[in-house]
């Protein structure tokens, strides 16, 4: 392999003008977000393919009830109000409206911890328990593997609200807002899914 | 060392090497087969799967002959003592030759393919009317087999030559597998789901099943007899065990699929 | 620099805080909410509770651990707001002036991180090929003579889950991690805190591996100790198997999550982080083969994940995933039926056969590079090269369905895969042409790495066409189940994978340790390993076409002679690798010293001193021409490499 040296000057640090920092840890968020929908795309395949094959009456056994619709609406819609907010904080943040990208994160933050705390109570007052058919397997691992985002995504949401409060993300350098953005509308589509999955292909009740 | 190395000399080593080892193949598969390398053939569908597995023997022996062959030239004719005092021709690469051996490649799955498709389409064929329905079920670490035809039970499978049999496997704990190596009769036996195999014995004989899936502790302790033998001596066993049970007792003889099946009576 | 500060936080630290976690998880569970005592003999001691508090107390080690470690200290810094690390503190945590210390803690240099992995995997290897002799050992005669059957069970399951657990890291995390970095001009991985981590996520991955065979012992409800359900893992034994199957999933799950993070930073590195002029078409080879198994492994290792997390949720919550009905003995446990077995299968080889391909793809990439150097010619073919890794890539998501032939489940597809299976032969075959036309005419300098890419070959060629027999159905239905299909992967893996993995050891030897490995011991070992791997593995296609199963511990007289042949070429082949280790080991300390390009390749490792300088480049190097270019005399010191010399190409 032919290589020239010099031109590039004496860089003793680890950041060489020709790397994308940036570009970087967007590629790497990127890549962690596509491991994670490859995991949804299993649970929904195996939801698919136990609804297909499901034997013996037992996708919901005599006497199991289904979920209240309400309950998971709210879960959803608070959710889907923690992405909203957040839309809004990240194009504040490209328009340079510092303020409404602090209330915005902020407000995103807030809605996602109490998405987080509906939903674990969500998961403890069940109409069924895990142990009642092939619905509830599938709905609680469903339920439980989104709480777990949220859970490890709080690391995520609590560091980028002190962040931002902080005012470390301006119009031209916010790369936290973006990459984070991906994290955080990836579990919100997430939520989505797990919320219609079973509007679309429920199952027989009886 | 000549250097140059020539294409005449390893396609000449790879024609000769690969007829010859046919050859051998052709001579000595019987007798191996004779010593019990492979399990003496008692139905259709063995003998259809060993004869593809011949064919494939046969298409394989170029194959792995070329790439020995041509390594081995490259060894033996290329190589230098110690390390390299001037380099190799800076080639490449070669689109010709890239296509052609794409297009051979092609060519030989393609014949694979049709040659496996036969066989799938022979395994495949449903039972014809005068089968035999034997419901085979495996369970830690037995396999008991139930004549659905004359409800009856048993331990050993007894079979009648030329008689096709339709066997439906099931399980009722874990995974088995269902396996008699003689007739190449292999069916998974899952919980919960029925498996069927259509094969006709063509020899009669003592044969055994083996368990192909490992199952628990008793995995390798599950071989069941079989039996292939002559209509009339079916006949009689057939007889013998009616007398001693008879059809009114088939409400004893829990058949799994009563599990599977809905109140309507279809499979939900 | 104080004992205390160089041992907190550090690997020692970890272990200790992986230890009280353990304790505090597991005593919580049994004592505090199950309310058991400290005698696990006691028949009052409830299967689940025994479960459940083991888990409780892996998953508190696996958090000690990390914490012990220090992993979370960035994390924290940069959810706390705090002030981000300067470069003195990225240097310091690189392991600047640490001295060996750096080895046996979090450091982010992918230096250090590929050192710790090749001691780790090589370990790992070890343990796995000591499960293999055991095996042998069984097998060598009829009847359970050596150990009982469901000791051989849980024998033959850890042997095959940590064999390919070690072959997933053994080449793209040593090598991966310390080379291929410098090979495209880097000065490090994108990710080095993740690196650091993902070799923290394999070592506890290990230490909850290691608890397998001693959980269950004299548990009257299981059937021995460890796991007996093989590799494989199927739901339904699973879920009825010994309380060891819960680790062996959090191990595996914990492998996994280890093996995903060095597949992002590896993809990100090699996407952001080339040197300037190092065009995709201007990498080495190595960089094409574990991108491809990078990419397997970042999307298929989450169907193993949902299997592995379904099973234990069947056994601890009592969920049905995978209980169809409510027939034989389950029905007697509380289980509700609802799921499904052929669940379990299909999870398992979505994930299990792209995962094979993972295995031998970062030696594909390989085998071909050190064809090259070794024949001092270029690539016969870079962008078949390409096409044919690339093609096994994509093809290998194609043809699970291939593991389920006899099972049952959709057999009308079972043409669609036969056909997908076939196809996957011509990408591999593509490797094998640049490998002959690289080979072809060249200058073959026989080193024991090239003596490996030979064996390769070989090896590679009698597993791929073993297993087109068993990709046609009908032969599928005779073979599948048996000692063939053993003989047929153990061919792939271990002639491929393995034998690269072994010729790679070898070849960056000198890179990594600054010394040369013995030629004399180097050269008896390998042929040790190929009359014993050889040995072994003909001696088991041929048992295998005779009609014995896989997986038994006791099997008919028939298969007894040729038993007796595989086990003793086993008994070879193990003690060849023992010598190759001991080669590893003696060379490191008092092998002769290396110069900085050995080998004269003109990848751009070879182009650093020895030993790497911590920042790897002191300038980045601007690259002009592909990595095969031997008629180019000069290397960039602009003294020529030894042995090359500048002149005319012959021929």
């Amino acid at each position: 392999m032919e290589i020239s040296l010099g031109g590039q000057g004496h860089e003793a640090s680890s950041h060489a003008s020709h790397i994308d920092e940036e570009g970087k840890v967007r590629v790497g968020m990127l890549f962690y977000v596509i491991v994670d929908i490859m995991f949804a795309l299993f649970l929904i395949s195996a939801y698919v393919f136990l609804r297909g094959v499901n034997v013996n009456n037992l996708w919901f056994p005599d006497g199991t009830k289904n979920i209240d619709l309400t309950q998971t609406t709210i879960q959803t819609g608070l959710m889907v109000a923690s992405g909203l907010c957040f839309v809004l904080a990240h194009w504040a943040v490209r328009q340079g409206i510092g303020g409404l990208v602090k209330l915005g994160i902020t407000l995103a933050a807030l809605l996602w911890i109490a998405t987080l705390i509906y939903s674990i109570q969500y998961m403890g007052h069940l109409p069924f328990t895990q142990a009642g058919g092939g619905f509830a397997s599938m709905y609680v691992l469903f339920t439980g593997y989104h709480i777990y985002h949220l859970l490890l995504g709080l690391m995520f949401v609590i560091g980028l609200t002190v962040r931002t409060l902080q005012g470390r993300y301006t119009r031209e350098r916010h790369m936290g807002i973006t990459t984070i953005g991906y994290y955080w509308y990836w579990v919100v589509i997430f939520g989505v899914i797990g919320y219609l999955l079973p509007i679309i292909l429920p199952g027989p009740l009886h | 060392m000549n250097s140059r190395g020539n294409l005449r000399t390893p396609i000449i080593l790879w024609v000769v090497i690969s007829i010859l080892l046919a050859a051998l193949y052709y001579f000595l598969a019987p007798v191996l087969a004779q010593a019990g390398a492979i399990p003496p053939l008692a139905s259709d569908v063995a003998d259809n799967a060993y004869q593809i597995m011949a064919i494939f023997t046969y298409l394989s022996i170029p194959v792995f002959v070329g790439v020995v062959v041509f390594a081995a030239y490259s060894l033996f004719t290329f190589r230098s003592r110690g390390r390299p005092t001037d380099i190799g021709p800076q080639i490449y690469g070669n689109t010709r030759l890239l296509g052609w051996w794409l297009a051979a490649s092609f060519v030989l799955i393609t014949v694979l393919y049709v040659i496996g498709f036969n066989g799938l389409a022979q395994l495949e064929a449903a039972a014809p009317a005068s089968a035999l329905h034997v419901r085979v079920t495996a369970q830690q670490w037995i396999f008991n087999y139930t004549y659905t035809d004359y409800n009856i039970s048993s331990s050993t499978l007894y079979l009648v030559e030329n008689q096709p049999v339709e066997f439906t496997v099931t399980s009722l704990d874990v995974h088995h597998s269902f396996w008699i190596p003689e007739m190449g009769v292999k069916a998974d036996a899952v919980p919960g789901e029925l498996n069927t195999f259509v094969a006709t014995p063509n020899k009669l004989g003592h044969y055994t099943v083996r368990c192909m899936e490992l199952c628990g502790v008793l995995h390798s302790d599950m071989n069941t007899n079989v039996v292939v033998e002559t209509s009339s001596q079916f006949g009689t066993w057939i007889s013998q065990q009616m007398s001693v049970r008879p059809a009114s007792l088939f409400a004893a003889v829990q058949l799994p699929e009563a599990a599977l099946l809905d109140a309507s009576g279809k499979r939900s | 620099m104080s004992w205390t500060r160089k041992l907190v936080p550090s690997y020692f630290s970890g272990a200790v805080l992986a230890a009280i976690g353990f304790i505090v998880g597991s005593q919580y569970v049994w004592r505090v909410i199950g309310g058991v005592n400290w005698d696990l003999n006691d028949p009052g001691a409830s299967g689940n509770f025994l479960e459940q508090g083991f888990l409780a107390g892996f998953v508190l080690m696996t958090l000690g651990w990390l914490i012990g470690i220090g992993a979370f200290k960035y994390p924290f810094t940069w959810m706390l707001g705090l002030k981000d690390p300067d470069h003195n503190e990225e240097l310091r945590l690189a392991g600047k002036d640490a001295g060996i210390i750096r080895y046996f803690r979090f450091t982010t240099d992918h230096k250090v991180v590929g050192i710790q992995y090749l001691v780790v995997t090589m370990i790992m290897l070890a343990f796995g090929g000591l499960g293999a002799m055991l095996i042998r050992t069984e097998l060598m005669f009829p009847g359970a003579w050596a150990f009982p059957k469901e000791t051989y069970n849980t024998i033959v399951t850890m042997h095959g889950m940590l064999m390919i657990l070690t072959i997933i890291s053994f080449f793209v995390g040593p090598f991966g991690n310390f080379v291929i970095p410098i090979m495209i001009g880097a000065r490090d991985m994108a990710f080095p805190r993740l690196n650091a981590l993902s070799i923290a996520f394999l070592i506890i991955a290990m230490a909850v591996y290691a608890f397998i065979p001693f959980m269950g012992i004299g548990d009257p409800l299981t059937t021995g100790a460890g796991v007996q359900t093989g590799w494989t893992v199927y739901g339904t034994l699973a879920d009825q198997t010994g309380i060891g199957v819960d680790a062996l999933a959090l191990a595996v799950i914990l492998a996994g999550v280890s093996s995903q993070m060095g597949a992002v930073n590896l993809i990100t590195t090699v996407i952001a982080m080339r040197a300037p002029g190092m065009s995709y078409t201007r990498m080495p080879m190595t960089v094409w083969g574990s991108i491809g198994a990078s990419i397997l492994s970042a999307l298929g290792t989450a169907s193993l994940t949902v299997d592995l997390v379904m099973i234990v949720m069947d056994r601890v919550f009592r969920t049905s995933f995978f209980f169809a009905a409510t027939a034989g003995d389950f029905a007697n446990n509380g289980y509700i039926g609802g799921g499904s077995a052929w669940l379990t299968q299909n999870l398992f080889w979505f994930f299990g056969h792209p995962e094979v391909y993972l295995l031998v793809l970062p030696a594909f990439g390989f085998v071909m590079d050190v064809t090259s150097v070794f024949a001092r010619k270029p690539l016969f073919g870079y962008k078949t090269a390409i096409l044919g890794l690339m093609g096994v890539v994509v093809l290998s998501f194609l043809v699970w369905m291939h593991h389920e032939f006899v099972s049952g489940f959709l057999p009308e597809l079972r043409g669609f895969y036969m056909a997908s299976t076939e196809l996957i032969s011509v990408p591999t075959g593509l490797i094998f042409l640049v490998l002959l036309g690289t080979m072809w005419r060249g200058r073959i300098w026989m080193t024991v790495t090239m003596g490996f890419v030979f064996a390769f070959t070989w090896s590679f060629l009698i597993g791929g066409i073993t297993g087109i027999y068993l990709s046609d159905v009908p032969a599928d239905v005779q073979l599948h189940g048996g000692m063939f299909v053993t003989a047929h992967f153990h061919y792939t893996i271990v002639g491929g994978a393995l034998m690269g993995f072994l010729g790679a050891v070898y070849y960056w030897f000198p890179k990594m340790t600054g010394r040369m490995m013995d030629e004399k011991i180097g050269w008896i070992s390998f042929w040790g390993i190929q009359i014993g791997f050889n040995g072994t593995f003909l001696a088991m296609f041929y048992v295998g076409l005779q009609g014995m199963p896989r997986r038994v511990a006791d099997y008919s007289p028939l298969f007894a002679g040729g038993n007796l042949v595989a086990s003793i070429s086993a008994f070879v082949l193990g003690a060849s690798v023992i010598l190759y280790f001991y080669n590893v080991i003696y060379s490191w300390k008092a092998g002769p010293i290396a110069e900085a390009n050995p080998w004269g390749a003109k990848t751009l490792e070879w182009t650093t001193p020895t030993p790497v300088p911590l920042e790897n480049f002191g300038e980045i190097p601007v690259v002009t021409s592909g990595p095969y270019n031997y008629a180019e005399p000069a290397t960039p010191s602009g003294v020529p490499a030894r042995g090359v010399e500048a002149g005319p190409a012959i021929g």
